[in-house]
């Protein structure tokens, strides 16, 4: 049964799923309500997938897709161009954490389409294949984390 | 700090649907603004037919041929509005989130939006004129019991039918921008900014 394989990837990937909608929201209920926009999402296209690409690339085409689409509340978490100063309650509360949380803090500072390629750069993704999913040229993804691996040092280093 | 490694940890031990089944996703619906969109085109060609059905009666009921006329111009205008919700249906339909990349993706919503906006505001300014006119003559002669070349006879009224054009037309047009712009303003920067991010170098 094509449903019962499709219940089953989503429970082994639930993990990758939970990431990325953490990465866009900090209300629970609305990481709740992307969770399941996402599982709508891959049940209504799941016909469609023929196995060209790794399961894992499709769940992360579809999260992406519909994450980046939907209306969210705004980030509390703002981006600072210049990096030089971070505000006291972002640095306060990721004192006392331990380093994923550390580095989630870091990663959702970043500008939206950043958080999306440091996310599968992490998760062991090729320039190429990134670029793929993202609709942008290899090596304006290669500038592009070049640039995000700089600011995400940064932000590590003052967190 | 080995950031792959923490990034491979992070979230692992996360599961919000212990119990998914094919129940669960029977359940699902989308909250996604475009799906959204086209559920309200579909009430508002339900409501739309419902409008000229209504029309239809009061040009059928109606002596006075001013107002007829009026109302055969808001029958049409509401035909043609049902026919561009349908051939709008068509174009949001297409709302399959892995059929493209996520840039193209982005950029297909935007547009999509936007026309949709475009359209409600094309609406508004060709419709909200003819609807004041033909709600004013109904409800004056109606009222008044006189015939349209009667009502219309005094320049009073044509002042008062102007003012109304005048205040009214733009006041519902700015509504429309406003409603709109709370709906989906914010919104559509946030995709605006996505788009051109993608974009740059």
């Amino acid at each position: 049964m094509r449903s019962n394989e499709f219940l089953e990837i989503i429970k082994s990937n639930q993990g990758l799923i939970y990431k990325l909608v953490g990465l866009y929201s900090d209300d629970e209920e609305e990481k709740k309500d992307l969770y399941q926009e996402i599982m709508f999402q891959a049940w209504k296209s799941w016909p469609s997938f023929k196995g060209n690409s790794k399961i894992t690339t499709w769940l992360y085409k579809v999260s992406l897709n519909t994450i980046l689409t939907q209306k969210r509340k705004s980030n509390i978490l703002v981006y600072d161009k210049s990096m030089e100063s971070l505000p006291a309650t972002v640095i306060n509360s990721a004192a006392h954490r331990d380093d994923v949380e550390k580095l989630y803090t870091a990663i959702k500072m970043l500008k939206e389409t950043d958080r999306a390629i440091i996310a599968m750069h992490l998760d062991g993704y090729e320039n190429e294949e990134i670029s793929v999913l993202m609709g942008i040229s290899a090596n304006n993804t290669a500038v592009k984390l070049h640039r995000i691996k700089q600011q995400l040092s940064i932000l590590l280093n003052k967190l | 700090m080995d950031l792959e490694q923490i990034w491979k940890n992070a979230g692992t031990d996360k599961t919000i649907y212990k119990d998914i089944n094919v129940t669960v996703l029977s359940r699902l619906h989308s909250n996604n603004p475009i799906k959204k969109m086209e559920q309200n085109l579909r009430i508002n060609i339900g409501w739309g037919i419902a409008v000229c059905i209504i029309y239809a009666i009061i040009i059928y009921k109606v002596n006075f041929w001013q107002i007829q006329l009026i109302f055969c111009l808001l029958l049409g205008f509401s035909v043609a509005l049902i026919a561009a919700a349908f051939k709008m249906l068509r174009k949001l339909a297409d709302s399959d989130l892995t059929s493209d990349n996520l840039l193209a993706k982005l950029q297909g919503h935007y547009e999509k939006i936007q026309l949709w906006l475009k359209t409600q505001q094309k609406t508004a300014v060709a419709f909200y004129p003819v609807s004041i006119t033909g709600g004013f003559l109904l409800g004056g002669c109606s009222g008044s019991g006189k015939s349209v070349e009667y009502f219309m006879s005094k320049p009073a009224v044509w002042i008062i039918l102007g003012i109304c054009w005048i205040v009214l037309t733009p006041a519902c047009i700015w509504l429309v921008r406003k409603m709109n712009y709370i709906s989906f303003g914010k919104y559509l920067e946030v995709i605006k900014n996505n788009i051109n991010e993608l974009k740059a170098q």
